[in-house]
């Protein structure tokens, strides 16, 4: 009876009701973009740098993360692989044996990050064969040759099919020294990886170490990253952790989930701003609508109608108007993000250098998890309720005789 | 009456050798000249020898072997024999230079100073106490601090303090030496905290060819428990001599 009373009083003023729908639907929409879209770009940042650095979550010899010498290195395991890849989240393991040497070629000398690496499963991942931009790529771990980034190479002043001479510090205090032939040259885009990164085939990196079948730890890949902390914990769960250390990205590379967290509490406020601006949209037609209606509910309540049930009915109608302001918002922002995800946004000119800058792909993609459209629209939803309060108040207080006057 | 005479003779003798003996003995060397003297012993005029090493770590340990050539204070050569992975290796210090030559990569590298407090392959050493870049006689001001027993053997315990122009990580360093060889028994290292940083033990004093050494000398860095380097001397040969152009990085490339 009462929800009727409500949805006929709704469409009794088709265009207020209409503007105050559309403006809600607006709100729901931008936020869940701008979430979105956020969300999106951390997550592509994240997946972009975590597949060429250390993984969403690495497995090291306990220890390890605190004295990184190639001493702390484990052998490589079968079984460990089967039983990390039990996990259904886990997509892929990378196995890396990763160094420092000092790489020469001709009079110039550099310091560098060697990364022992299966070239097959790690082009699987971050597509390593297409940033080739000079040479090939590196095929299999046998393979006798090494992959530069282009950085290096140019600081290093060398190019393909020259010879690079590398010299470090080899397992339980044995030398690492070396010729190797550069087979190709790769763009990545983190310029620290750019610069500094020597990619070599895992069989040939564990001979110049000494160090044969081992390695300094096993990256593991995952299908989302919502669920990093309970996976860590779940992979903590089925290995040997006398033997073993966990850990996620958020661990070995706090700078960039405090860079993150930082640029997320920006967008909050601007999120904020947003809802700020939509909360008053909304309470002025209320307000519009207490001072038009004035004069009807006051014989309303002249005639007997309960104070509160009508209260009741107008809280109702505020409901019903922001629930079909939130769906119609959820709706489109659904087939937008849908859209926007399988047609990324390609960024060109100046913007591209930027994020190419910060080591990310130049693309925008939007984050389709359930969780933006959901708490956006519980967040205007509830918003618009605390609003709707309002009017309810104002009926409780309001005197018929002078209304009716009014 | 000719016992008697005899012994006189003997007495007599004796009396006057006494001031002889004592000149010679140990109580009137100064601290420098003990050091030296023991620095002369372990070093010839030219030296040909022929170590293994031992790194010890509280996980796995490790071996190599190698030839050292040295003439005076100012060169030596080492090339270490095996492994087979470092089998070629070459150090050759040439005064207050050091060059490594590494063969799987052809090339000599000369180490910058700023690199000869590092450990030098692996073990406890570090590259300046390879080549003894710095001299224990003429870098060092040298006090004696008394007698101390060590291995059951009387040894003087000299504290010898770096000379401020010389490049020494260390604020002092003690020695213990065998007043009867002269060598250097045990060492203590300290760094500029006064803190003791490792201590040096040498062992196994071994007649190697007329000539007293200790065979065994045994590095222990203070607070890596469980770390140690033993360098062991299986055979060494004093002063025979070696021409200066032994001693040159081109020779470095063709050592044996």
């Amino acid at each position: 009876m009462l929800l009727k009373l409500a949805w006929l009083n709704i469409w009794r003023n088709k265009r207020r009701t209409i503007i105050t729908t559309t403006s809600i639907f607006f709100t729901v929409l931008l936020a869940i973009l701008v979430r979105s879209l956020t969300d999106g770009i951390y997550e592509n940042m994240i997946r972009n740098v975590v597949s060429y650095s250390s993984g969403y979550v690495q497995i090291h010899q306990k220890g390890y993360w605190d004295e990184q010498s190639i001493d702390n290195t484990f052998e490589e395991d079968e079984q460990l692989y089967q039983e990390l890849l039990k996990n259904t989240n886990v997509t892929h393991l990378m196995p890396r044996l990763q160094t420092f040497a000092l790489a020469s070629y001709a009079d110039k000398t550099k310091g560098v990050l060697i990364l022992g690496i299966d070239p097959t499963k790690e082009k699987a991942v971050n597509k390593l064969h297409e940033k080739i931009t000079a040479g090939e790529y590196i095929e299999t771990i046998d393979d006798n040759a090494v992959v530069l980034g282009d950085g290096l190479a140019s600081q290093l002043r060398l190019k393909v099919n020259d010879t690079l001479v590398l010299l470090g510090q080899g397992y339980h205090a044995s030398s690492a020294a070396g010729k190797f032939i550069v087979k190709g040259l790769v763009k990545l885009g983190s310029p620290e990886l750019n610069n500094n990164v020597i990619y070599m085939p895992m069989k040939l990196s564990q001979f110049m170490h000494g160090a044969e079948g081992r390695l300094t730890a096993v990256s593991v890949m995952l299908d989302k990253t919502t669920n990093l902390e309970t996976l860590k914990f779940s992979l903590e769960e089925s290995i040997d952790l006398k033997k073993y250390e966990v850990m996620s990205w958020k661990e070995m590379m706090p700078e960039m989930d405090q860079f993150i967290e930082a640029d997320s509490s920006g967008h909050f406020i601007i999120t904020g701003i947003l809802y700020f601006i939509i909360s008053f949209g909304l309470f002025s037609t209320l307000l519009m609508m207490m001072f038009e209606r004035k004069h009807e509910i006051g014989i309303l309540i002249a005639i007997g109608m309960k104070k509160h049930l009508l209260g009741f009915v107008l809280l109702l109608e505020s409901i019903m108007i922001s629930l079909i302001g939130c769906s119609a918002g959820i709706v489109a922002g659904i087939l937008v993000v849908k859209w926007f995800t399988k047609y990324p946004i390609q960024l060109t000119g100046e913007l591209k250098e930027v994020y190419e800058d910060y080591g990310v792909d130049s693309i925008i993609y939007f984050s389709s998890s359930e969780n933006v459209f959901i708490t956006q629209a519980l967040i205007v939803l509830i918003v618009s309720i605390l609003l709707a309060l309002y009017p309810g108040f104002k009926v409780m207080k309001l005197k018929p005789v002078e209304a009716i006057n009014s | 009456m000719k016992n008697l005479q005899f012994l006189k003779v003997i007495i007599g003798i004796i009396i006057f050798t006494m001031p002889l003996i004592t000149a010679f003995s140990q109580e009137n060397l100064s601290a420098k000249e003990i050091v030296k003297k023991a620095d002369d012993n372990m070093r010839g005029k030219t030296s040909q020898a022929d170590i293994t090493i031992k790194i010890i770590r509280p996980t796995w340990s490790r071996e190599m072997n190698m030839k050292a050539w040295s003439k005076g204070d100012d060169y030596s050569m080492i090339l270490v024999t095996s492994p087979a992975r470092e089998k070629g290796t070459v150090f050759l210090k040439r005064i207050k230079e050091v060059w490594n030559w590494i063969p799987s990569i052809e090339r000599t590298i000369k180490l910058p100073p700023s690199m000869m407090s590092q450990s030098w392959m692996g073990t406890d050493f570090t590259n300046d106490d390879l080549v003894k870049a710095a001299s224990s006689v003429s870098d060092y001001d040298h006090k004696l601090q008394g007698k101390e027993t060590i291995l059951d053997k009387d040894c003087y315990k000299i504290e010898m303090i770096p000379k401020p122009s010389a490049a020494i990580v260390w604020e002092k360093v003690i020695v213990w030496i065998d007043s009867e060889d002269f060598l250097q028994l045990k060492t203590e290292f300290y760094d500029e905290d006064g803190e003791l940083v490792n201590i040096m033990n040498s062992s196994e004093i071994k007649e190697v060819r007329g000539r007293k050494i200790t065979s065994k000398i045994e590095m222990l860095p203070v607070d890596k428990e469980g770390n140690s380097t033993v360098i062991i001397y299986n055979d060494i040969i004093f002063d025979t001599p070696i021409n200066y152009n032994f001693f040159t990085t081109r020779n470095m490339k063709q050592l044996k």
